[in-house]
């Protein structure tokens, strides 16, 4: 398994893909916070977005990023497939549910890794720039950090997911633009749905969508206030639970799965 | 001789269809199987069957291998599986790595050894932009760096010249013989296969038609005489002594590899019967498995 992880990674890094969205990722989380610190200066003539909501929101935000991300990902993962080179791994003699455990375990590490660097620069760039900004309840910050990181590892994982069940790029790839992108403007449309059955609202495919909107949108819609510290602790469960889902039924379909 | 690879009724079936059906093959280490079919009769499909590529629907295999370790087995299976991004040195390195080696000096000694010497001083050049023959070799030396005990090869000549093609057919026997190394390959070119195999398994629709040795090829020759005439030709073949024969109009066909031309020649004049033409048939593999296959035709239009 550690050659496996090891074979993975290096497989990873040495697409060039992966330096060219470092680059993506880094100038638009710091294009977007430059355009933000610019526009609350030049109106208003100081911030009313503080730097401790602005980097949240930066990276967040619909997850525009993190969709480019994992687009750049789902092509690297699909072309394991399509160029055969997974058969390497099988007649070498790992088992499928090692291959599924360590191509999932390579893909979190990367996108982490690219995501922590973007957010380190950004962060170092808003905060040299505007300041931090005061924080009341840092368990409450931190926790709507770690929440929107879960809902990361959610995205991950569901690239992750589709790729290994459909081994190609064309499906996933629409299927995933179509999750993260098109789903939250719908949402917002359905939202008045939540009235009529808020759990079946909640627990339904769209929940961590939903989450995204909320703790991506609020800070600068002002209703950060929606999203108490219960309801954070209730969207990491419910995400935790699809993300073990999604990680049960891809395993268990990819070791009966046939291979090209 | 020992057994490496034995299978037991594998089968593979697709919605309706039987891309492998019951099939029972057994490969002994040391041979150098020669997979014969048709495009569409199931080769690769079993090849995929018997490196756990695909699941089979039904069956099973066992390997005995003399000592368990990754790598035991490597396989080519129709495509090169090469990172077309990087350098030959750079995908021997990313499979050395996933066998858990950590001595890479080896890698050259594999370039050289598939016949790809060049790359040793052009390791810049991506593997995309190579030709298909030095695709071919390079996923050899791919499937080599495990020091594997049983290879398959699914079509190894495709793409490669005729030097190319001497030269894989000689590493093929150089490994072979001096490393033991058991090979089970399928190829359309059936006299180069016929160069090098020592044993045989046609398969046809899915199914295993024969296995045999290389020498029993000779035990299925058959001699065909287009006679004359067919008076006196019961007469000439009880003085021959031979049992097994056929007449099909005016010819005659004799299943006594034993009996020389002359003899039958000789005898027939005897007997006032003219020899027309006289062949031997069904001396090579291709002209046997077109034999073999055209007898199952035959046997499905009847």
């Amino acid at each position: 398994m550690k050659n496996l992880i090891r074979y993975d990674l290096r497989r990873i890094l040495k697409d060039k893909l992966v330096i060219i969205v470092t680059i993506c990722m880094v100038a638009l989380e710091i294009g977007v916070s430059g355009i933000f610190i610019a526009a609350f200066r030049y109106s208003a003539g100081n911030a009313i977005m503080q730097s401790k909501d602005l980097i949240f929101f930066v990276y967040s935000s619909f997850n525009y990023g993190i969709t480019f991300m994992e687009i750049m990902l789902l092509i690297i993962l699909s072309k394991e497939y399509t160029q055969g080179t997974i058969r390497n791994k099988i007649v070498a003699g790992y088992s499928k549910s090692e291959i599924y455990f360590s191509n999932l375990l390579t893909t979190v590490i990367c996108c982490f890794s690219i995501f922590l660097f973007a957010f380190i620069i950004n962060f170092v760039f808003c905060v040299s720039l505007n300041g931090f900004g005061e924080v009341n309840n840092i368990g409450t910050y931190l926790l709507k950090h770690f929440s929107q990181m879960i809902y990361i590892l959610f995205l991950i994982v569901l690239v992750h997911f589709l790729s290994s069940t459909f081994k190609s790029i064309g499906a996933p790839l629409g299927i995933m633009i179509g999750l993260c992108i098109g789903l939250p403007n719908i949402l917002l449309m359905l939202s008045p749905l939540s009235q009529i059955n808020e759990t079946a609202y909640y627990i339904l495919m769209i929940f961590p969508q939903h989450h995204n909107v909320m703790s991506s949108l609020g800070p600068i819609m002002g209703f950060a206030s929606f999203i108490e510290t219960q309801q954070y602790l209730y969207y990491i469960l419910i995400e935790l639970g699809y993300i073990a889902l999604m990680i049960f039924g891809g395993v268990t379909k990819y070791r009966k799965s046939d291979f090209k | 001789m020992s057994i490496l690879l034995k299978t037991q009724k594998l089968t593979k079936k697709y919605k309706n269809q039987f891309a492998v059906d019951n099939v029972n093959v057994k490969i002994n280490k040391g041979d150098i199987y020669g997979f014969i079919g048709q495009n569409g009769a199931g080769k690769t499909t079993f090849i995929r069957l018997i490196t756990n590529i695909i699941n089979p629907t039904s069956g099973s295999l066992e390997y005995h291998f003399t000592e368990n370790k990754p790598g035991n087995i490597s396989a080519i299976v129709e495509t090169p599986s090469l990172f077309t991004k990087q350098t030959a040195q750079e995908n021997l390195k990313a499979q050395f790595i996933l066998l858990g080696k950590t001595d890479f000096t080896q890698i050259d000694e594999l370039l050289q050894l598939v016949g790809l010497d060049n790359l040793l001083f052009d390791n810049k050049k991506k593997v995309g932009n190579f030709s298909l023959g030095m695709k071919q070799r390079l996923s050899i030396a791919v499937a080599l760096a495990s020091n594997p005990e049983f290879v398959v090869l699914d079509e190894p000549m495709n793409g490669l010249d005729p030097e190319g093609i001497v030269a894989i057919r000689e590493l093929i026997l150089k490994l072979n013989k001096e490393k033991n190394i058991t090979f089970l390959i399928s190829s359309h070119i059936l006299t180069e296969l016929s160069k090098i195999a020592t044993r045989y398994g046609i398969i046809h629709r899915g199914k295993l038609l024969k296995e045999f040795n290389a020498n029993e090829l000779d035990k299925n020759q058959h001699t065909e005489v287009v006679v004359s005439s067919t008076n006196n030709l019961l007469s000439a073949m009880q003085n021959l002594a031979v049992t097994k024969y056929k007449i099909i109009d005016k010819t005659l066909i004799i299943n006594d590899i034993e009996i020389k031309n002359s003899q039958i020649i000789a005898e027939l004049a005897k007997n006032g019967i003219d020899v027309i033409s006289i062949n031997k048939i069904g001396e090579n593999i291709e002209d046997y498995f077109l034999y073999l296959i055209g007898e199952k035709q035959n046997e499905k239009l009847n």
